[in-house]
């Protein structure tokens, strides 16, 4: 008796003084990735974001963009800046997609799978962060970069829908926040590498407000996206991702 | 000089520009748009059509500058318009001054709006044509977004999460006429729905006495090609068909109207991204009302016959009767079945190119607009263009098109 009163007080002892190690060692790779939606953004959100492509020439093309989005429910995307964009907008339902352009008459529907606006990103990539929801993940290693533990996950395609068939994640451990993404392709081969950086307050917590997407194939072309504003909205009306608000 | 086209518009948009200054709460305004100077050099060629008549020159040029000002006063009140002018600078004509779309949108709460001015009603998922909406004056084939003119109209619309039902009233304009008449009227409702990746909607509308339409259109991704298929069919429709001008005697009627109890007109087709950069798009069109052989080969007899007439003597009869029949051509829309195709791919360093294509399946004419663009500056755009007509035989509906080849030259800049 007294023996077991002994134990169980140590044990009582070390989840009080160790939380965070004694509850993340017993994270599953599936809660790990719920915890990176949630550090990336909120369950309702509006924010603005721009997104710079850099040319293989050093040139560069920005826009500014707004995104209101709900988890589930679907993200939408207005175009603010060039002037040459204004009014146009994308909406992300599920796994599909639309694109609405001033003059044009209906909003037309795309595949997941093309190029954001001419950027290292696809579609997929700044519309749907939600890993949990399209990837099995497993959790290969806890490794040290620069005196910080970070777990190394791999996710693994649930459908053949979906953009890439794995995708490596590197998660720091003490905020659940991607320090870097490598996606690649069925053949194995690593086709980008989407790296975080600028951990800043954001909607009530510390989220990566810097986004840095490399693709492989060209080496001097990339994307930078940069949050700068974001706002927790849990109220936002579902109509407004409805293609009736694209039409409007 | 400025030559103001539909002045009632412009007085309705200098109104609503106005009247947010009065509201209180008004919030933001905003002002785009793009300014954009063609250059065209066609090859013309002899047909029954001269160049006059269609409006065609040599070497053609014109200025356009389209603004599209914005405003939301308060949460609630939104005002949008359209604006549209052209100046010809080669041929030295007066600027014309078009208000294409002016409406105001009233959100009583957020789950019912009311819309109302002159806007085109958007519905259906196809590209080119819109057979479950026939209220739309009839896109431009050869430029489908340049000319956006709506339709008087109200929308009392509600705003759901899986559907939006809306009810309208509208008044038809054929021909980019101000035709504010209760036999031109229509009452409809539309319902769209999405659900597991299948977007489906219908729509219906009623008439001033016997006219009515119902359309449905389905819309679905099937193993990478997102498919619709949209249709309606449309009660006592009406449609003025030629009689062979040999038989008639001066004075008399020179067409004659059809009237179709149940008239059915379909479109269906696909895009597919071929690559990470290339789009391609099909759509095949059906109008039952369109000329078929017997009927298109009198529109053409009687083109050149009231030509031929008009020409020789001055008589109001055939100069009339011509025009009449001249306005009856229109590219596109004319006849039964029509394919239409484009494709577009982005090539590096902001280059991207395409082609369209409309092809009359009646007859095998048609014509292919191939372009390449150049997007390097921050909103400006350079295009050139081309537009080759072809056809089997010189009275087939492009056939008729006194054109051999045009090369256009676009810049545009955004503000």
């Amino acid at each position: 008796m007294t023996y077991r009163f002994k134990y169980l007080s140590f044990i009582i002892m070390l989840v009080l003084i160790f939380p965070k190690i004694t509850f993340s060692e017993t994270l599953t790779a599936s809660q790990i990735l719920s915890r990176v939606d949630e550090s990336l953004f909120p369950d309702g959100l509006i924010m603005e974001v721009k997104m710079i492509n850099h040319e293989s020439d050093k040139r560069e093309k920005e826009f500014i963009y707004e995104v209101k989005a709900i988890k589930e429910v679907g993200t939408l995307l207005l175009f603010k800046s060039p002037a040459s964009e204004i009014g146009k907008k994308f909406l992300l339902k599920d796994r599909n997609i639309w694109m609405a352009i001033p003059g044009v008459s209906n909003p037309i529907r795309l595949s997941i799978r093309q190029n954001f606006m001419n950027s290292s990103f696809s579609n997929n990539d700044l519309m749907d962060t939600e890993y949990n929801d399209d990837y099995i993940p497993v959790l290969d290693d806890i490794i040290k970069i620069e005196g910080k533990d970070y777990y190394r996950i791999i996710c693994k395609a649930k459908n053949p829908k979906v953009t890439y068939n794995k995708i490596i994640m590197i998660i720091g451990k003490d905020n659940f926040i991607p320090r870097k993404i490598e996606y690649y392709t069925r053949s194995g081969k690593l086709l980008k590498t989407l790296t975080l950086l600028d951990i800043k307050q954001l909607a009530g917590r510390p989220r990566p407000t810097k986004m840095v997407m490399r693709n492989q194939m060209e080496k001097d072309v990339y994307t930078t996206v940069i949050i700068e504003s974001m706002e927790e909205k849990k109220n936002l009306p579902e109509s407004i991702f409805t293609l009736d608000s694209l039409r409007k | 000089m400025i030559k103001v086209t539909a002045k009632f518009n412009l007085l309705i948009l200098i109104c609503l520009l106005l009247i947010p200054s009065v509201l209180h709460g008004s919030n933001s305004f905003s002002f785009h748009g793009n300014v954009e100077w063609d250059l065209r050099i066609n090859k013309v060629r002899d047909t029954v059509l001269n160049v006059e008549e269609m409006g065609l020159g040599e070497l053609d040029d014109c200025l356009w500058c389209f603004v599209n000002p914005e405003i939301t006063a308060s949460d609630k009140f939104g005002f949008y318009a359209r604006v549209r002018l052209q100046k010809p600078l080669i041929q030295n004509t007066s600027a014309s001054l078009y208000v294409d779309q002016v409406y105001f949108n009233y959100d009583i709460n957020p789950q019912i709006s009311l819309l109302a001015g002159k806007k085109r009603l958007p519905w259906g998922y196809s590209y080119l044509w819109s057979p479950s909406l026939i209220l739309n004056p009839q896109r431009y084939v050869f430029e489908p977004e340049r000319y956006l003119e709506g339709i008087p109209l109200f929308v009392l619309g509600y705003s759901g999460a899986v559907t939006s039902p809306k009810l309208f009233g509208a008044v038809r304009t054929p021909q980019q006429k101000e035709e504010l008449k209760l036999e031109n009227s229509y009452l409809g409702f539309q319902i769209d729905r999405y659900f597991s990746g299948l977007e489906l909607f219908l729509n219906g509308l009623t008439g001033y006495k016997k006219k009515a339409a119902i359309g449905l259109g389905i819309r679905k991704d099937v193993l990478g090609f997102i498919v619709h298929i949209e249709g309606s069919v449309v009660k006592n429709s009406q449609r003025r068909y030629f009689h062979d001008p040999s038989t008639l005697d001066e004075g008399d009627e020179i067409y004659y109207i059809k009237d179709r109890n149940w008239c059915t007109v379909l479109t269906t087709g696909f895009n597919r991204m071929l690559s990470e950069n290339s789009l391609l798009i099909f759509e095949y069109f059906y109008d039952r009302l369109g000329f078929q052989g017997r009927e298109f080969n009198n529109f053409v007899n009687s083109l050149n016959y009231f030509k031929d007439k008009s020409a020789q003597a001055s008589d109001e009869y055939y100069t009339q009767s011509f025009s009449e029949v001249l306005g009856a051509y229109t590219p596109g829309s004319i006849r039964q079945n029509y394919a239409y195709l484009a494709y577009s791919h982005r090539l590096k360093k902001d280059w991207n190119f395409g082609l369209r294509s409309l092809t009359s399946l009646d007859d095998g004419s048609g014509f292919i607009y191939p372009f390449i663009s150049f997007s390097a500056i921050t909103n400006c755009l350079i295009e050139i263009e081309g537009c080759v007509p072809f056809y089997t035989e010189p009275n087939s509906e492009f056939g008729l098109l006194p054109l051999k080849w045009s090369t256009i030259m676009k810049i545009k800049i955004f503000f």
